[in-house]
């Protein structure tokens, strides 16, 4: 089902909403929200801590269902789809980078990028993890254990395993959150370095308003609402 | 195959972490115990099936309390069949003061059939087959009897009449059945010495035996005329029969070391359950992230479930190599007690290890884990969304399940699983209300002396749920070897305490009638009032009320038993003194020329008997009817000769009796009894004294092969410990941290933790000591009617080895917590 004209936007948010209940009632973290994100383009979804940008991400990631709306991913709407419908896109579809990496502790580096190339079924895991783990600059630490590395080899190996699989889009939460500021500025240029040259389209969460300039559009998260003006 | 590699990799990491370590302890220690006992019982197994065409020394053999008439043996040979004669009967064999009581196996030519006995020169030596039997005047015998009276080939002993030389030594009889079937050990004599023994006479208690072999036509062929021409009491028995037997007796040990191994299983099974929770939540952010990255729900619970078979199988190996080593230990504990070549044991007990170990992870492993399928996947994104908690019907449920079929593996019958489990989960309650109570008298205490008593107990109550787990899990296996190891002494003890002090101790049989008055002039002109003598004779009871009793059927299996042995009558005028009467009355003066009878009541109930019933014996083919007029109580325990039935004076007749009498002699006058047997050698006596020294080695024997199989227990014990310090592992380094940065030392962290573990320990042994106790209270009072003297000895035992074991385990549990830096931790969190 398809809505509004067809364009070539890749991922659609319509009317989003998001409501939990707590303790002491209902709580809306995220209200209205609608946006269209083009193949290739970057965006950046900055506001305040705590004004719903994890949330949005996961929304659009399809990591969590929202209570109202739907989100579209190639014009397929992910909120008709069921979790393990919606895991099979991620598979093949998606890459994530997280604030604090992710990694499994019982992988090496090498094996913590093969994961996704394995769960899709790739022919020779190996030999591209290899060469992803090589163009983030850790080809000697591919023996590696996480807890081994340190907090910027670690969100690099992290990286490497979001873009081997050739995802269409890629998510970051916040991906220099737990880095200190020189290794958060390399870690930015490795990830647009490699945005450009796997043509991904990049959808960035982050409060650092010098990091989101680096995107095509910035969008403004308000108390869960988008806002024209910072 | 992606899972398959993924799985074996996270169980690798795993496994190297020592993530898995306490679920795979726990279950390697639960498998060792119980493929200890599959392959001990299956090695004794074997070694039965092996010799069970032998275990006759013969094809065919038919047994009787009387002699054989010789036409079976004619019937025999002209069947084609080669035959042997044997008698078997208890006797005394002295040898200076010293006596034993042995099991004679009086043998012709020819013996054995089947089979080749094998002897030695010394105890336990180098055995060869040999082809002869003992020639006249010389006797072999099991080495047993040989370290009971400190003999050695070439000594002589004596048997009644007979003075023989020990020619050697017994290595194995076929037929010698396996040690613990028998008390008494064998001695192996020819049938030519017995009438020089003047042992055995119309009275005495002789299983005579014809053994036959031949081929399997001739075999059948005698079967079929024996089968109907057999009189009563006359048994037929062949190899198959013996067998099943023996295989009934060692599957009864089976079931009760399966027991014992049982409890091991459950206790591990808590220690895999707090395991496998603690790493199913150590686990969430990867099942999230796996989610995350596209893996569905089934595929992760498929990962986690392949995770689990890998550690199933490396702790199911581990444990089966263990309980290898460990079965030699029970071979150990149970030594001469076992059929001298054991076989190695087959693979099978080690697969059934493998069934065990996987209910185990099913059960207890499996629910926590299976949820993280359902972690949601935005978990990545806020740490604080958890998977939804499992039902408690589910936990439960599937432990319930895996208990209660684990529990019919083990025991393989329905009424003694329930009875276990019902026995276990009251003593668990018991126990772990006892725990919750001893928390809430520890709470207080807390004020008072140092820091670290203060922190130490502290920690106590606060993992409340997992202090009342450890200390019942602990309590449990100090219960058992408590009860094993020392109230088991206990009440055999306060059972001889119970004896009159001059209960009889000495039994004086086989006396001829004109034996009698030598035997009181014996006494009396020894400064001994002359004990009573009471005459013995031996009949089968072949009618009630006119009706055979193989016409009749006994709704009790004990009674059929009874009737195929022969019992001892006994004539009295007067109510013998430890008898009481219960109904009907006893027989006055005008009465004892008629035949009558007075019966005991217990042995009244299980054939239906009651006053007025007519009762006919056959003695040796002489019929004797006569009406029960009374029935009695006895008292068993006063060591005076009782019988069963009492006949009036005058039922007999002129039949002639054996005379038997019983005294109590000072250890110091015992001595005197070898006078006795060089004036009178065709008396035998039995020391009461000697022969529950055999007994209560027999036992002790016994007890020590389960109370190994309850080590496990003890080792299961320590695991849950284990398990508990792992979960609570991160807190406690946390807060080690804090209160070292706070500037708390090293010292003070230890010593606070040396109290709480010392604590759970005490805790865990008074009650495993209070536990001992009831039990041993209830089993003295209700089942053996004994008084019960608390044996402070439980206590000591208990606590001290309570507080030890579990301190040092504790200690050496969370050794990491005092050596981790403070400042790691404290930014690691
Ligand atoms: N599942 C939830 N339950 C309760 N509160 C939530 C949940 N998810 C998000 N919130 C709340 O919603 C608000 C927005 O959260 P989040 O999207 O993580 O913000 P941001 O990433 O911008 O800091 C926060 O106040 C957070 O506590
Ligand atoms: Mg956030």
């Amino acid at each position: 089902m398809r809505s509004g004209t067809p364009d070539n936007s890749l991922l659609r948010a319509e009317h989003l909403g998001k409501q939990v209940t707590s303790p002491d009632g209902t709580l809306t973290i995220l209200e209205d929200v609608s946006l269209a994100i083009l193949r290739g383009e970057s965006v950046a979804i900055v506001g305040p801590s705590g004004s719903g940008k994890s949330t949005l991400l996961g929304l659009l990631a399809g990591l969590d269902v929202p209570s109202r709306g739907s989100v579209w991913l190639d014009g397929e709407n992910l909120s008709t789809l069921d979790e393990d419908a919606r895991a099979a896109r991620r598979a093949r579809r998606i890459g994530f980078v997280f604030q604090s990496f992710h990694l499994l502790p019982g992988l090496t580096a090498l094996e913590n990028v093969m994961l996704p190339l394995e769960l899709g079924g790739q022919r020779q895991p190996e030999q591209t993890a290899r060469a992803v783990l090589a163009a983030v600059g850790l080809a000697e630490r591919a023996g590696y254990y996480p807890p081994k590395l340190s907090g910027g080899e670690q969100q690099r190996v992290a990286i490497a395993r979001a873009y081997a699989g050739e995802p269409a889009i890629l998510f970051a939460d916040e991906p220099t959150g737990n880095l200190d500021a020189a290794t958060g500025q390399l870690i930015i240029e490795l990830l647009f370095r490699l945005n450009r040259e796997h043509y991904a389209t990049l959808v960035l969460v982050s409060h650092d308003t010098q990091l989101a300039s680096r995107c095509n559009r910035i969008l403004h998260l308000r108390a869960g609402r988008l806002v024209a003006t910072p | 195959m992606m899972l398959l590699r993924l799985s074996l990799r996270q169980f690798r990491r795993g496994w190297k972490s020592g993530e898995l370590t306490v679920i795979a302890v726990a279950l390697a220690l639960a498998l060792a115990a119980v493929s200890a006992v599959g392959f001990f019982t299956g090695r004794v197994h074997t070694a039965i099936q092996e010799q069970a065409g032998e275990s006759l020394a013969a094809d065919l053999v038919l047994s009787s309390g009387e002699p054989l008439s010789p036409r079976f043996a004619q019937t025999a040979r002209a069947a084609g069949a080669r035959t042997v004669q044997v008698m078997d009967f208890p006797t005394v064999l002295f040898s200076g003061n010293h006596s034993v009581l042995t099991d004679i196996h009086a043998v012709s030519a020819d013996y054995p059939l089947r089979g080749r006995v094998r002897t030695s020169q010394v105890s336990f030596g180098p055995a060869d087959v040999t082809h002869i039997i003992p020639v006249p005047g010389t006797v072999w015998m099991e080495p047993r009897v040989l370290t009971m009276l400190g003999l050695r080939v070439g000594d002589k002993v004596r048997i009644g009449n007979l003075k023989a030389r020990i020619a050697s030594v017994i290595a194995y009889l076929p037929d010698g059945g396996f040690g613990f079937a028998s008390l008494a050990p064998k001695v192996l004599l020819n049938i030519a010495d017995i009438p020089a023994t003047g042992l055995v006479n119309a009275n005495s208690r002789v299983n005579y035996k014809l053994l036959m072999a031949g081929t399997p036509d001739v075999i059948s062929e005698l079967k079929k005329t024996f089968r109907h021409h057999l009189p009563a009491g006359v048994e037929m028995r062949d190899a198959r029969d013996s067998r099943r037997e023996l295989v009934d007796a060692i599957d009864r040990a089976q079931r009760f070391l399966g027991l014992a191994a049982l409890v091991s299983v459950l206790i591990s099974a808590v220690a895999v359950a707090l395991a496998a929770r603690r790493y199913a939540t150590r686990y969430t952010d990867t099942a999230a992230v796996l989610k995350c990255l596209g893996l569905t729900r089934r595929r992760v619970q498929m990962l986690l479930l392949l995770e689990l078979l890998w550690l199933g199988i490396a702790a199911g190996v581990s444990g089966a190599v263990l309980g290898f080593l460990a079965q030699f230990g029970l071979v150990t504990a149970l030594g001469n007690l076992l059929p001298a070549h054991l076989p190695y044991p087959s693979f099978i007990p080690a697969l059934s290890a493998f069934g065990i170990g996987l209910a185990l992870l099913m059960g207890f492993a499996l629910p926590p884990l299976m949820r993280l399928g359902d972690t949601p996947p935005a978990r990545v994104l806020r740490r604080d969304l958890v998977p939804p908690p499992v039902r408690g019907y589910v936990i439960y449920g599937a432990a319930i399940f895996a208990t209660l079929a684990l529990t019919w593996w083990q025991v393989r019958e329905l009424k003694l699983a329930l009875y276990v489990l019902l026995g276990l989960t009251l003593t668990v309650l018991m126990l772990g209300l006892g725990a919750g109570l001893l928390l809430v008298i520890l709470k207080p205490l807390r004020h008072g002396a140092g820091a670290g008593w203060r922190y130490g107990l502290a920690n106590l109550s606060r993992h409340r749920r997992d202090a009342v787990i450890q200390m019942t899990a602990f309590g449990i296996g100090l219960m058992v070897l408590l009860l094993l190891g020392l109230v088991r002494g206990d009440l055999l003890s306060s059972w001889r305490t119970t004896l009159p002090a001059d209960a009889p101790n000495q039994f004086i049989i086989n006396i001829q009638p004109n034996q009698r008055t030598s035997v009181e002039r014996f006494f009396t002109s020894r400064g001994i009032p002359a004990p009573p003598l009471y005459p013995v004779v031996r009949a089968r009871l072949s009618a009630i009320n006119g009706v055979s009793v193989t016409k009749i059927h006994f709704r009790d299996a004990r009674a059929r038993h009874m009737l195929d042995r022969e019992a001892n009558l006994s004539w009295s005028q007067a109510l013998p003194p430890a008898n009481t009467i219960v109904a009907g009355h006893w027989w006055n003066a005008g009465e004892t020329g008629k035949p009558l009878a007075s019966v005991e009541e217990g042995f009244a109930r299980q054939l239906n008997l009651k006053v007025g019933d007519t009762l006919t014996f056959d003695l040796a083919g002489t019929p004797l009817s006569v009406k029960i007029m009374s029935l009695r109580k006895v008292r068993w325990d006063s060591f005076q000769p009782n019988f069963f039935v009492e006949l009036s004076p005058g039922a007999l007749g002129g039949y002639p009796a054996d005379w038997i009498t019983s005294v109590y002699l000072p250890p110091q006058k015992a001595v005197i009894l070898a006078d006795l047997v060089r004036q009178l050698p065709a008396l035998s006596i039995f020391d009461v004294d000697s022969i529950l020294e055999q007994i209560r080695h027999l036992m002790d024997q016994a007890s020590l092969a389960v109370e190994y199989v309850f080590l496990f227990t003890l080792g299961a014990g320590i695991v849950v410990l284990l398990a508990a310090a792992q979960a609570t592992r991160d807190e406690r380094c946390f807060e080690a941290a804090v209160l070292r940065a706070l500037g708390a030392s090293r010292h003070l962290i230890r010593s606070a933790t040396a109290v709480e573990y010392a604590a759970l320990g005490f805790a865990a042994g008074l009650l495993g000591a209070l536990a001992a106790t009831l039990v041993a209270w209830i089993l003295a009072r209700r089942v053996f009617s004994l008084p019960y003297h608390p044996d402070w000895r439980v206590w000591v035992v208990g606590i001290a080895a309570g507080t030890l074991i579990v301190a040092l385990s504790g200690l050496l549990a969370t050794r990491h917590v005092l050596n981790a830096p403070p400042v790691e931790t404290l930014r690691e969190t």
